[in-house]
């Protein structure tokens, strides 16, 4: 059987451009890479069959620009987009475009993507496919203030306050008791308004120390869907995730089970097609829905480690019209794996620093991988993300893979640049992490507790 | 009353060209079909860089000058739908001389000269792709 395009164009950068280029080598297809101006030295534009610029270095003029990579598709004659995380990936309009140019875009359809953007549409479709949610309002909070705080008390203190169409934080506010509902809904609208041209308001259930579990889910065109494992994300500073293991530390396998199926129900139930992640929080034995990514996600090779599964080929394959190539009882989970992001960033105050590599020393051994595109000379842009690297171990246990992990980031060099290598090296040395005793404010807390310190000296 | 139709059918006949003309960095338009004759010159858009003048000044003892695409689009070595031989190796050109073109959609933009000099390569062929910026010429001094 073959697929319905033979080439890809990979709408991305860094490395899971690179990751894509070599999915697209596995498979047998051709592949063509785009960049913005003076963003010519990554290296998968050496992998694929055709580089072309699209635009100049501002994100807007090139990668995110929708026209600009519909355009290169059509001149460089490729049937399918692989938009990678960021960027176009979760952009409905987009997908829209791609599917009406009459090209496959390489993720989900763009009602979808559109329904699972909206906090109040994909928390009412994860409700009717029985996945378990926060306790919060059905639909957008009511102007009349009487009727929102008899909502409020339903979903109970402390809740929070969010805005329908965002997200980083942003039209979020959380509310300890009813005397502060009336000020968080105002601020919390009017930033909405601002940020997100879109006032709709729900509050939900406030979790006081919620751990960040995930469920990898893959489907394909013909109604199959299944679910690969859970992934363990609570290593985060504001909201973006630094460490990322699977399977999650200390939660049973028959719960994790239970809220896999829930969400392969949920994707057959929208008709989901592609490699998909949904987001949850954890706290005292019980899962609830934050929201899903439609898309491939930077930690996807964690659950690759475990299940010996390629995600982003079978990625591929899916929206190509294949079915999936495995079953959910061949799914097996093999040890444990973690992965670290290597930012180019100074490891305390995580500011950017981009530059050029005099060094690259990536570490190697049994059950370590490391997804980069760096090499000796690059020049890390400062437009773009300043993700640089993915240390991925796989070990027998969660205690060897954090040994495997001590080593190798030991003997991974990067020179020229700031990066996160030694604050992962002091996390993994950290008791509180060792013992997997660890919450989505943990990361923040420590670090905290060292400003305070370096202010007292 | 059929005669205010036309004059608001063209005007806004006009608006969409002149709205073309803005999205491809066109600054003149010479339009001619033996009856009618359209001439558009348009002042500069406050604030906005011209695509077509984005080329980065020559260094001070060039070797050579790039000539480079003005936009992401298909190479044409004349103006579509015309068709000619184009340019050649070893042609004279002058700083300003338009070598050949860029279709964009329904664009067509020129590709500039930066510089006189005589043409040493020519890196694209009729009806091929090229990028934004893509070096599609380089002028030898002459």
């Amino acid at each position: 059987m073959t697929l319905t395009f033979d080439t890809v164009l990979i709408a991305n950068r860094g490395e899971v451009a690179l990751r894509i280029a070599r999915a697209c080598k596995v498979l047998g297809l051709a592949s063509v890479g785009l960049y913005a101006e003076g963003d010519d030295a990554q290296r998968h534009l050496a992998l694929v069959d055709r580089a072309i610029c699209i635009g100049p270095a501002a994100p807007g003029k090139s990668y995110l620009d929708k026209e600009r990579v519909l355009r290169a598709a059509r001149l460089t004659g490729a049937q399918a987009i692989h938009p990678g995380y960021g960027f176009l990936s979760e952009n409905a309009a987009f997908a829209q475009a791609v599917a009406e140019a009459g090209l496959t875009l390489i993720g989900p359809p763009a009602a979808i993507i559109r329904a699972m953007g909206d906090k109040i549409e994909a928390r009412r479709q994860m409700m009717a496919a029985g996945v378990p949610c926060l306790p919060g309002t059905e639909g957008a909070l009511p102007e009349d203030m009487a009727q929102a705080h008899a909502l409020c008390e339903a979903v109970g203190y402390p809740l929070i306050v969010k805005a329908s169409g965002g997200g980083g934080g942003r039209g979020m506010r959380v509310v300890n008791s009813p005397a502060e509902l009336d000020s968080a809904i105002q601020t919390a609208r009017q930033e909405a308004v601002h940020a997100f041209a879109n006032g709709d308001l729900y509050a939900e259930r406030f979790l006081t120390t919620p751990r960040h579990i995930e469920i990898q889910v893959l489907a394909d065109q013909m109604g199959h869907a299944l679910w690969l494992s859970d992934r363990d994300c609570s290593v985060q500073r504001r909201h973006q995730k630094l460490v990322e293991e699977a399977p999650a530390h200390g939660i049973s396998r028959a719960a994790v089970a239970e809220l896999g199926q829930h969400c392969v129900a949920a994707c057959q139930r929208m008709g989901y097609v592609g490699a998909g992640t949904f987001e949850f929080l954890y706290e005292d034995g019980r899962f609830y829905f934050i929201e899903m990514n439609t898309r491939l996600q930077v930690e996807h090779p964690v659950t690759e480690m475990v299940t010996g599964i390629d995600i982003v080929a079978e990625q591929i394959r899916v929206a190509g019209g294949l079915p999936l190539s495995i079953s959910q009882d061949q799914i097996t989970l093999d040890g444990h794996s973690i992965e670290c992001r290597i930012n180019a960033e100074d490891p305390q105050k995580f500011i950017p620093s981009p530059g050029k590599i005099t060094r690259w020393r990536p570490p190697g051994g049994p059950g370590v991988r490391v997804e980069s595109h760096l090499y000796e000379g690059y020049t890390i842009p400062p437009s773009y993300d300043s993700l640089i690297a993915k240390l991925v171990v796989h070990g027998a246990t969660r205690a060897d893979a954090i040994a495997r992990m001590k080593a190798a980031l030991g003997e991974m060099e990067i020179g020229g640049v700031l990066t996160t290598i030694p604050l992962h090296q002091r996390l993994m040395d950290e008791s509180a992490f060792k013992s997997a005793d660890i919450s989505v404010h943990y990361l923040e807390k420590l670090l905290s507790r060292d400003d305070g310190g370096s202010n007292g000296q | 009353m059929g005669s205010n139709h036309a004059v608001t059918d063209r005007v806004a006949r006009l608006r969409d060209i002149v709205a073309r003309m803005r999205q491809g960095g066109m600054a003149l338009l010479d339009y001619d079909d033996g009856q009618t004759r359209l001439l558009l010159r348009l002042a500069p858009e406050p604030g906005a860089q011209n695509a077509v003048s984005a080329p980065l000044p020559p260094p001070a003892q060039p070797a050579s000058a790039a000539v480079p695409s003005p936009d992401l689009g298909v190479f044409h070595a004349t103006h579509p739908p015309a068709s000619g031989k184009g340019m050649a190796v070893g042609d004279k050109v002058s700083a300003g001389q338009i070598m050949a073109f860029v279709e964009v959609g329904p664009i067509v933009l020129p590709v500039v000269a930066p510089a006189g000099g005589q043409i040493g390569t020519i890196n694209a062929v009729e009806g091929q792709s090229v990028g934004y910026h893509e070096v599609l010429f380089e002028i030898a001094p002459a």
